[in-house]
């Protein structure tokens, strides 16, 4: 009798610990969402005052995103076309400064299916305009 | 022998305290701590080419546009007026260089966004980054 007794006093209370742990380990559980990793674009903002970029000169390409369709120096292409586009024109100079107007009423991932398309081809001087 | 039958009955837990601190440990390592600024109804475009980002600049600030319109900054709705002084704000607190980043819903009109850039430009900044979800398919 006394032995038993001295075996369960050494006990460590686990019951107690055990549920707390679990408790974290279900709000963990929930909480846990995935990590979106996230890509960046730095583009260049029109400067104060200036109500439109020049497009007459001839090392400025001049694209326009409208809702569904896209125009590279007034001519109206798909997006596969454009990128095939913009890949030759960028093997000829991929320093030329690309000029993207943006119709108010075309979509935010209109915008950045042909920032994306810009980046493969190599442009890295895009500067965005909002077409009035 | 009253002894080991008493041991023989036990339900080994040590194991499963194991596995489950190691589950615990998981969690608390990868869940984001940088969560303030990430605004969990904006649903990003896609991007496969633009550059994956896995450290954010230091002095920035994150402005969310949702999908039903509404312009998030600090997770309080703002207006163009109020964005533009709470931008001038952060400008001063965190000064030049700072960056603003636009993490718009890929289904909302760019007015929107156009906003949000007019508001850049009315505080005086012209650091801007347009966010995107990497598709991870670059590499593929």
């Amino acid at each position: 009798m006394s032995i038993r007794r001295t075996e369960e006093q050494m006990e460590t209370p686990m019951s107690a610990m055990i549920d707390v742990v679990f408790l974290l380990l279900i709000f963990f559980i929930v909480t846990h969402k995935e990590e979106q990793v996230e890509a960046h674009m730095a583009i260049n903002l029109p400067a104060p005052g200036a109500a439109s970029a020049p497009s007459n000169k001839p090392n400025l390409l001049e694209v326009h995103v409208y809702n569904t369709f896209y125009t590279l120096n007034g001519k109206q292409l798909g997006l596969d076309t454009l990128e095939e586009k913009l890949l030759g024109l960028a093997m000829l100079d991929s320093d030329q400064t690309v000029i993207i107007k943006v119709s108010r009423e075309a979509f935010q991932r209109e915008l950045v299916e042909l920032l994306d398309r810009c980046q493969k081809a190599g442009f890295k001087n895009l500067n965005v305009l909002t077409l009035k | 022998m009253k002894n080991s039958k008493t041991e023989n009955i036990e339900t080994p837990i040590t194991s499963m305290i194991d596995v489950v601190f190691l589950l615990i440990i998981f969690f608390v390592v990868t869940s984001d701590i940088d969560r303030e600024s990430v605004d969990d109804k904006v649903k990003l475009a896609k991007s496969t080419y633009l550059e994956p980002v896995t450290k954010l600049p230091k002095n920035r600030a994150v402005v969310n546009v949702r999908a039903s319109g509404e312009i998030m900054y600090g997770a309080i709705p703002r207006s163009m007026a109020t964005l533009t002084g709470a931008l001038k704000q952060a400008h001063a607190i965190q000064g030049a260089g700072m960056v603003v980043i636009v993490r718009g819903h890929g289904d909302e009109r760019y007015e929107k966004i156009d906003e949000v850039v007019q508001a850049v430009t009315n505080a005086g900044l012209s650091r801007i980054k347009i966010s995107a979800q990497d598709t991870g398919l670059k590499d593929k």
